[in-house]
């Protein structure tokens, strides 16, 4: 799980008030609800449209300025998770 | 869109606490029909509370019970269609469709149309039979069976294994963990429906529920399926969320195929974890009560039903949204009592009429109040009736919500509070003081309301605090509040003057032996009560054994068994001042109580002599704030029995606005040290609430969950 390009299959879907500022991560199947900050939201986001680990990386470096090894452990992490919850497909 | 106004008669608008589904398919069908339309509520009598909220119905109609056959009904329907231009009926009621199905032919002959299924399928689906049917065809489902003889229920039972589920034959369901929980289960039940009682294997999961129009050719017109994501003590779902898993909806066409059915239905299954096909739980003939998430999810069932049997077909349809929710929540009216004895003398009335916009805010100046306890999750708190006493009133301006969970429905209700707050879920003072001031740092309040049992000692504890932030509170002291408890008010009213009503005599006991031992010198029947909630009347040693395994459950370790008096329920509603003198009092019969005790419909009656005496009795107490004395008036000698003495506001006090003696705003004004006074009320009213189901954005809920916050205005 590296190289990829990963994408939120049709079993996530993002729903989000960007006045309140309140993002919510629904998995359709279970109706599990995951409530997003603004990062995880733009990291979604990206996921949604499709993003490689090196693109979730420097969107962390750039929302928190951390140093880039980090950066690609916590992008990991966060693909990790969505794949474990069925809510992310590896392509390519 | 039809320009012709459609007139569509629904049934099922009863139900208190577990509403009946003509509630949701009327709201549903308002909602979303296109065109003009005409809905007439059906019920069994005049207190169907879910027909009088405001815009629900044109008209209200009685039908002859079910038990005077199906010639009476016929009779009467064919009577509202001739004089009323009926086009569709749609009966939500799991005993009335059987009846229905039998005469749709002859509704139709004068042009009222169903989408019902055949007796013989309804036959099939019933709970003595779906056994046998999920069996003949491989669908996973729990293991029951039927005990006819109650005699027999406990060795049934006992073999079955425990926990298990106990059933009524036509509804109702217990969760039993030992024989005598299940004996007592299964006597209630039978007592309510006959036909003996179902020992149901529980099967541990998330409970899926689908809801389907069939049509007249049998092909699936659509399908919702929904979690149950939020359950409550009852088994009920109170919060849904519509899903869209593949798994639950092959598996539910692949049952659909296989009833033959024609119309609405209900699908209940229950998935273990990990499992991919869930086990059926039960199938039931007619919507849910849930069905108003299908209107708000895009696909709106009841309209659907109400177009396929007017033999209108659209040719594409939307899917449901998955993700969106519903809380259930309540509403509340008053009515005149002339126009519900007017519908039980003529059998038909006029509704009521939809509510005039209120100014969510009249006076943007005025007093800020935050209140707690917004939620139906259980029981309906006080502080919903709180709010809406006190929107629009004079004096008072923004209101705030302050509940303790995520799905306390009072906090997405943007008509009641202008923003809704969550506060820490623990007993810690120190936690809710800190949450408070966070909360006033951000956004101030001039006056809380707290109407939790719970949380009165807490509020009283940080009083000077809330004082000093210049929040002002109107609390009794920690004495008065702990000597009407019943622990000591039931077992010691020594001291109390007791006049305009009587006290049960009362034994606390510690264990099953003096449990026993005290029903035997009360004489049954007699009442198990928890020091603090729950009642569990007990008739004979058997059922004093199980209810007092029930408060054990609930952590009790001591019970007041207590006289059981048979009469009426009333209850008294006061707000005593500073110097302990009752400002307002208001008295109320209860015309509609639910298994739990709360009050659903209620008529304002006037009691001076009692009401006298518990002004005494408060003073006595050296009360101060709201306070709700709960009594029984027995049949026989009329004498008023105190069973309950509440610290706080009671959940049907925004009655008292409608009656012109706004309890909640004498209590605000008093705390503010503001004179208190009303006029007389003008008119007789009965106190009508129902359930409604109220959206629940999902951005919103991440806002609560995530923030601890919701700004609706």
């Amino acid at each position: 799980m590296s190289k990829g390009t990963y994408a939120l299959n049709r079993r996530a879907a993002l729903e989000g008030d960007a006045d309140s500022g309140d993002y919510v991560l629904v998995d359709t199947h279970s109706a599990t609800l995951c409530a997003c900050n603004e990062s995880a939201w733009r990291i979604l986001r990206s996921l949604k449209k499709g993003a490689t680990l090196a693109d979730l990386t420097g969107l962390l470096v750039e929302l928190y300025g951390i140093d880039r090894e980090v950066a690609h452990r916590d992008a990991l992490e966060f693909v990790t998770r969505l794949s474990a919850m069925g809510l992310v497909d590896e392509h390519g | 869109m039809s320009t012709d106004k459609l007139r569509v008669a629904v049934t099922g608008f009863d139900g208190l606490d577990v509403p009946h589904p003509g509630i949701a398919v009327a709201r549903a069908l308002r909602e979303g029909w296109r065109g003009p339309i005409e809905l007439h509520a059906l019920g069994y009598d005049a207190f169907m509370t879910g027909a009088w909220m405001q815009g629900t119905a044109h008209e209200l109609h009685v039908l002859p019970r079910l038990s005077s056959g199906e010639g009476a009904i016929l009779e009467r329907l064919v009577g509202l269609a001739g004089r009323l231009g009926l086009d569709v009926l749609v009966p939500t009621l799991d005993l009335e469709i059987p009846v229905m199905a039998r005469i749709a032919d002859r509704l139709a002959a004068v042009g009222v149309h169903t989408l019902l299924p055949s007796p013989e399928a309804i036959y099939a689906i019933g709970k003595l039979r779906l056994p046998k049917l999920c069996h003949d065809h491989g669908f996973p489902a729990p293991r029951t069976i039927h005990i006819l003889d109650m005699g027999d229920l406990a060795l049934h039972a006992d073999q079955f294994g425990y926990p298990l589920f106990v059933k009524g034959v036509v509804a109702g369901a217990k969760r039993a963990n030992d024989s005598a929980q299940a004996c007592a289960a299964a006597a209630e039940l039978n007592e309510k429906w006959g036909g003996g009682a179902l020992l149901q294997q529980v099967i541990e999961g998330e409970e899926y529920n689908v809801a389907a129009v069939v049509g007249r050719d049998g092909s699936i017109r659509s399908m919702v399926s929904i979690r149950k994501v939020g359950v409550n003590s009852k088994g009920k779902g109170v919060v849904c969320t519509v899903v869209d898993d593949p798994d639950i909806a092959r598996h539910a066409r692949e049952i659909l195929a296989a009833l033959n059915w024609c119309g609405p239905l209900e699908l209940e299954f229950v998935r273990p974890r990990g499992a991919k096909i869930p086990y059926l739980i039960e199938i039931n003939c007619r919507f849910p009560s849930w069905i108003l998430l299908s209107h708000w999810a895009g696909v709106n069932l009841p309209v659907l039903c109400v177009e396929e049997a007017l033999g209108r077909r659209r040719a594409r349809l939307p899917k449901a949204k998955p993700g969106t929710s519903i809380v259930r929540d309540v509403a509340e009216t008053a009515i005149p009592v002339d126009r519900i004895e007017a519908l039980a003398r003529f059998g038909t009335v006029a509704g009521t009429a939809p509510a005039a916009r209120r100014n969510r805010l009249a006076e943007p100046e005025g007093v800020r109040v935050a209140v707690s306890g917004v939620s139906t999750f259980d029981v309906v708190n006080a502080g919903l009736g709180v709010a809406r006493a006190l929107r629009g009133a004079p004096g008072i301006g923004r209101l705030y919500g302050l509940g303790y969970g995520n799905y306390d429905s009072g906090l997405y209700r943007p008509e009641l509070f202008d923003t809704s707050f969550r506060l820490a879920a623990t007993d810690r003072t120190d936690a809710l003081l800190d949450r408070l001031r966070e909360i006033h740092a951000g956004t101030p309040f001039d006056v809380i309301v707290p109407c939790l049992d719970g949380e009165v000692p807490r509020f009283i504890e940080i009083r000077a605090e809330l004082a000093a932030m210049g929040v002002r509170t109107l609390l009794p002291s920690r004495t008065a509040l702990d000597r009407r408890g019943k622990d000591r008010l039931f077992t010691d009213p020594a001291g109390l003057p007791i006049e305009g009503f009587a006290i049960p005599e009362t034994v606390a006991a510690r264990s099953e032996e003096s449990v026993l031992r005290a029903a035997a010198k009360l004489g049954f029947p007699v009442v198990l009560k928890g020091a603090v909630s729950l009642a569990f009347p007990a008739a004979s040693p058997a059922e004093a054994r199980a209810a007092w395994a029930a408060l054990r459950e609930q952590g009790y370790g001591e019970a007041l068994v207590q006289r059981f008096v048979d009469g009426e329920r009333f209850a008294l509603a006061a707000v005593c001042d500073s110097a302990h003198e009752t400002l307002v009092a208001t008295t109320i019969k209860k015309l509609r109580i639910c298994d739990r005790g709360s009050t659903w419909s209620a008529i304002a009656v006037s009691e001076p002599a009692l009401e006298a005496g518990f002004a005494r009795f408060a003073k006595a107490l050296r009360w101060t704030g709201p306070i709700e004395g709960e009594f029984i008036r027995a049949k026989v000698t009329d004498r008023f029995y105190l069973i309950e003495v509440n610290p706080r506001f009671t959940a049907w006090i925004a009655f008292t606005a409608q009656l012109g003696v706004n309890h909640p705003l004498a209590a605000v004004r008093c705390a503010l040290g503001l004179p208190v006074e009303f006029a007389a009320p003008a008119e007789q009213l009965v106190f009508m609430r129902a359930c409604e189901d109220a959206p629940l954005p999902t951005s919103a809920f991440a806002g609560i969950a995530t923030k601890g916050v919701l700004r609706h205005a």
